[in-house]
């Protein structure tokens, strides 16, 4: 389950992103990185170094814990990446909604 | 490659920059006006044009004026990775969007990055999970979400008036906050900071007129507040699960699902760095920024600005909120026009005296706000395991030994341990480490100094560098 | 003033540190003075390469003796610094560069070393199986290496230090004077060390103070430019380098991607401050690519540099001064130090012993430059 919900106030046109091959729903504004968070994933990237989950955290493209590889472009910041209908998504860390 | 030659360039569409784009554009400057987001705004603004007839006016105005005016050559979604000056002229930016690289020179520059939030390292903030209120209030504005309550929701843990608009942003998109754990420090008190900061100190007037205030104060009456908090630390396996912490009456542990942390912003100085600007270190806001005048015009001592100048206005030179950054971004695109010679000198006084005033005001608020509430120091109890660096995963201890071995400053301590060679290139652990090393060494801050920042500005790919090589350049010849 | 120490190298890059260990395990007191900290700039723009490979002919000895002490790592400062084994290929783009490789074949064959081996397209693409496919053979060293520059300067760092040497940071020295009885520096604080035996092991900065003494080098300063990219995938393991052209590459074991090659940026020699060359850098990415196309999506991270000494003729200033007695020269390794310096320091240790070092000398001779027309700058 994700750790959050959508408000009332959100846009009710919603869209499909592709996710580690699994669809995962979206609405018109989402960064892939809020897309991804309202699915359940915190940690979407790992470090180079040892594996270890990167998690997002500033939401703002400061950290770099939120890369992906979008649309074929690695090493993307999915937090300054406007959600797009049928846009996919290669996490490096395959999270889901349950934190396995 | 896309190539051109404007008279200003703004780097940053929030406030400030829209702002000093709108007033230079309107006096005749050609403008081109970058943001990596997709959308203008900057983040007080963020996802302000989508909501259509909600929302500050001023920001929506603002934007629209940016769209409309000709003259703006507005570039979204576009990351400068590198700024210089290569002639005498003026500054040269080299850029990446969706569509390839693009180079512009310019013959003045106005940097309007804004702010960051002062990263604060505490045992498990690593954690998926666990983001900055910043970070909540984006995901909030972009994506309308709102923390679940399930497993203990969200605790919200830190210091700092932007807590307390979250907290009212919250409250009126229904959403909720499991507890609120005030960070001990002297004579800090949550509630008396709510009861006499003005609303307009905040910048965010639509959702934080007097009304808002006292939602802020309701919410936060229903939501248990843990004050003088110490021994700070979130658990779990995997992602955050709990938050572990003492105060007053005791250790204890709460669940969460969510953890939103918040010590303030401090201003992103990475493109001022980069251009090897004069900063300087502020006591009372704990922070380097950029040394400017009251335009905004910055300076490098040692090796002259060309062109017409370059101006930090907004978040980006001191923190002021988003009406002192619009007003900030004004005064620098009036001083940039007048220095592109597009305003006599009689105008440009005759405009600029009433922002400059309006924002002596800010200005003397904000500094009455950080001896209310001033920052955090990091290094204060920073455990050895604690993780300093996240992208090179290097832990206060292993900093603390490069230090203790004789690495006497920053630049010494990331070629010792990693920090700051990763991804975010030292934004994040940046600020830790300059207050890590002050605590250790026994010097102060402004000594010590920040990591060097080199090209390229942000992470960009080896065969769009390779891309930016002429054939016909002027490069060394390569015998061998 | 300080007096009574033994000897006083100027300078606490590789080379320096390398004298350091290497005077101290032969019985002398010594102190370091390093302008700043510890291998700030040659030292730290390297990307590593132990070579041998492609050295000028003067240089060869050097560097095949020098391979040993690398090998030795542990044993000589407590640590491997990083080092492994590792083949260098030096890869001809195009028939004419494979001439110039045949070219060079012979010249190294002449002179008696059989060290390096010319490889054609089948040996050449299954040692690097990423390589792009227009290159037609490349010039193979098997027993080169590399090591990891920074860990050397700390291993070098402590091992100084533990052997009982002092090293001083901050401590720019400024002039040097010889007299009958030792060698007097001044220092940029004012104050004056002396010893019977000094080294001037400042890289770039080297040949203002030989000057200082009367022995005009030409040795230009500049800025050595290194880039490094983001962890990626494994897809080469030797380092490798282009014939006429300027690239050297390595892979680290962490999976980042180490590029330099000797592009210029300017140095300025009064702050120790550099400007990169973004032009010199798209061109460093542009020779890098073309070779290992794989490298298109990897990101740059970094990029930083080091300013170095390089002289005229390529090759190092090494030798003791033919007008100060008791100064001994070693700097401007021109780019290509960092396989040679755990040797230098030894080479240096001998000649303030007055012992021969066992390598011909004479073409790195401080007077080899006319005098007069290449002043130092």
């Amino acid at each position: 389950m994700s750790p959050f919900r959508r408000s009332a106030r959100i846009s009710s046109s919603t869209l499909t992103l592709l996710v580690d091959g699994e669809t995962v729903p979206a609405v018109d504004g989402d960064s892939v990185a809020t897309a991804l968070l309202a699915a359940g994933r915190t940690a979407f990237a790992a470090s180079g170094k040892t594996g270890n989950p990167l998690a997002a955290y500033c939401l703002m493209g400061v950290c770099f814990g939120c890369l992906c590889e979008i649309d074929g472009r690695p090493g993307t910041q999915a937090c300054l990446t406007a959600a797009r209908d049928g846009m996919t998504v290669q996490t490096r860390h395959g999270d889901d909604a349950d934190g396995r | 490659m896309a190539d051109e030659s404007v008279d200003l360039a703004v780097i940053g569409a929030g406030p400030a920059g829209l702002s000093a784009a709108v007033t230079a554009a309107e006096l005749g400057a050609s403008v081109a006006l970058f943001d990596e987001q997709p959308a203008p705004g900057g983040q007080v603004w963020r996802g302000l044009e989508r909501q259509g007839r909600g929302g500050d006016r001023a920001g929506h105005d603002l934007i629209a004026r940016a769209r409309s005016t000709a003259g703006i050559r507005l570039r979204l979604a576009t990351t400068v990775f590198h700024a210089a000056f290569e002639g005498a002229d003026g500054p040269t930016l080299s850029w990446m969007d969706a569509g390839g690289l693009g180079r512009t020179t310019a013959r003045g520059l106005v940097l309007a990055t804004g702010a960051m939030e002062r990263p604060l390292a505490f045992p498990g903030w690593t954690l998926p999970g666990v983001l900055g209120v910043g970070a909540l209030q984006a995901a909030l504005k972009t994506g309308g979400l709102v923390p679940e309550s399930g497993g203990g929701g969200l605790v919200i843990v830190g210091r700092g008036a932007l807590v307390l608009l979250y907290l009212a942003q919250l409250a009126a998109a229904g959403g909720r906050t499991a507890a609120v754990l005030e960070l001990a420090g002297p004579g800090r008190n949550l509630g008396r900071l709510a009861s006499r900061l003005p609303g307009a100190l905040l910048g965010d007037p639509a959702t934080l007129g007097r009304g808002s205030w006292l939602l802020a104060a309701r919410a936060r009456r229903g939501v248990p507040l843990h004050r003088g908090v110490t021994n700070l630390q979130a658990e779990g396996g995997g992602r955050v699960e709990a938050v572990r912490f003492t105060d007053a009456g005791g250790e204890r542990v709460l669940p969460c699902r969510l953890l939103a942390v918040h010590d303030g912003v401090i201003p992103n100085t990475q493109a001022s760095r980069l251009l090897r600007l004069d900063h300087e270190w502020r006591d009372d806001a704990a922070c380097f920024a950029p040394v400017t005048d009251d335009w905004g015009r910055a300076s490098r001592v040692g090796k002259a600005l060309g062109g017409a100048g370059v101006w930090v206005a907004g978040d980006g030179a001191g923190i002021e909120g988003a009406k002192g950054a619009a007003i900030a971004g004004r005064l620098a695109g009036l001083d940039a026009a007048r220095c592109l010679g597009r305003l006599p000198e009689s105008a440009f006084r005759a405009h600029a005296s009433a922002p400059l005033r309006a924002r002596a005001g800010i200005q003397a608020l904000r500094r009455f706000l950080d001896t209310l509430d001033p920052p955090l120091d990091p290094a204060a109890g920073l455990a050895d395991g604690t993780v300093v660096c996240r992208c090179e995963e290097v832990t206060a201890g292993t900093i603390r030994a490069a230090i203790a071995g004789g690495a006497v400053g920053p630049n010494r301590v990331k070629t010792a341990t990693r920090c700051g060679m990763g991804a975010c290139q030292g934004r994040v652990c940046g600020p830790i480490l300059t207050r890590l090393l002050a605590h250790e060494t026994g010097r102060p801050a402004a000594e010590i100094g920040a990591l060097r920042v080199r090209p390229p500005l942000k992470p960009v790919p080896l065969g769009a560098l390779a891309a930016l090589d002429r054939a016909d350049a002027p490069v060394e010849a390569e015998e061998e | 003033m300080a007096t009574g120490r033994d000897m006083l190298v100027i300078g606490g890059g590789l080379i320096g540190l390398s004298t350091a260990i290497a005077a101290t395990r032969a019985g002398l007191s010594v102190t370091v003075l390093e302008a700043r900290t510890c291998g700030r700039h040659a030292s730290s723009a390297s990307a590593g390469g132990v070579r041998s490979l492609n050295r000028h002919p003067a240089e060869i000895a050097l560097a095949r003796a020098a391979l040993g002490l690398w090998r030795r790592g542990p044993e000589l400062f407590g640590d491997p610094c990083g080092y492994a084994q590792s083949s260098q290929v030096r890869v001809a783009e195009d028939e004419a560069a494979m001439e110039g490789l045949r070219a060079r074949l012979a010249l190294v064959e002449g002179l008696g070393w059989r060290h390096e081996r010319l490889v054609g397209r089948n040996e050449l693409y299954s040692r690097l199986p990423s390589l792009a496919g227009h290159c037609q053979g490349a010039l193979v060293v098997e027993d080169d290496g590399f090591a990891d520059p920074l860990r050397s300067v700390h291993a070098f760092r402590r091992t100084a230090l533990g052997l009982g040497a002092t090293i001083v940071e901050n401590a720019a020295v400024t002039a040097i004077e010889a007299d009958a009885t030792g060698v007097t520096v001044g220092l940029a604080d004012g104050s004056d060390r002396r010893a019977r035996v000094v080294v001037n092991a400042a890289g770039a900065w080297g040949a203002g103070l030989a000057a200082g003494v009367g022995e005009a080098v030409d040795v230009r300063p500049v800025a050595l430019q290194m880039t490094v990219t983001e962890p990626v995938p494994a897809f080469v393991g030797p380092v490798v380098g282009s014939h006429g052209r300027k690239l050297s590459l390595k892979q680290s074991d962490v999976g980042t991607v180490v590029i330099g090659g000797g592009f210029e940026g300017t140095a300025d020699l009064a702050t120790g401050d550099s400007e990169l060359s973004f032009a010199g850098v798209a061109r460093n990415m542009a020779n890098a690519v073309r070779l290992f196309p794989v490298l298109a999506e990897a990101r740059v991270v970094r990029t930083w540099a080091g300013i170095e000494g390089i002289a005229r003729d390529d090759l190092p200033v090494l030798g003791t001064s033919r007008s100060a007695p008791g100064l001994i020269h070693a700097f401007a390794f021109s780019g290509h130090g960092f396989a040679l310096c755990p040797l230098v320091g030894r080479i240096v240790a001998d000649l303030a012993a007055g012992r021969d070092p066992g390598f011909d000398l004479a073409p790195f001779a401080p007077d080899r430059f006319a005098p007069g027309r290449f002043a130092a700058t």
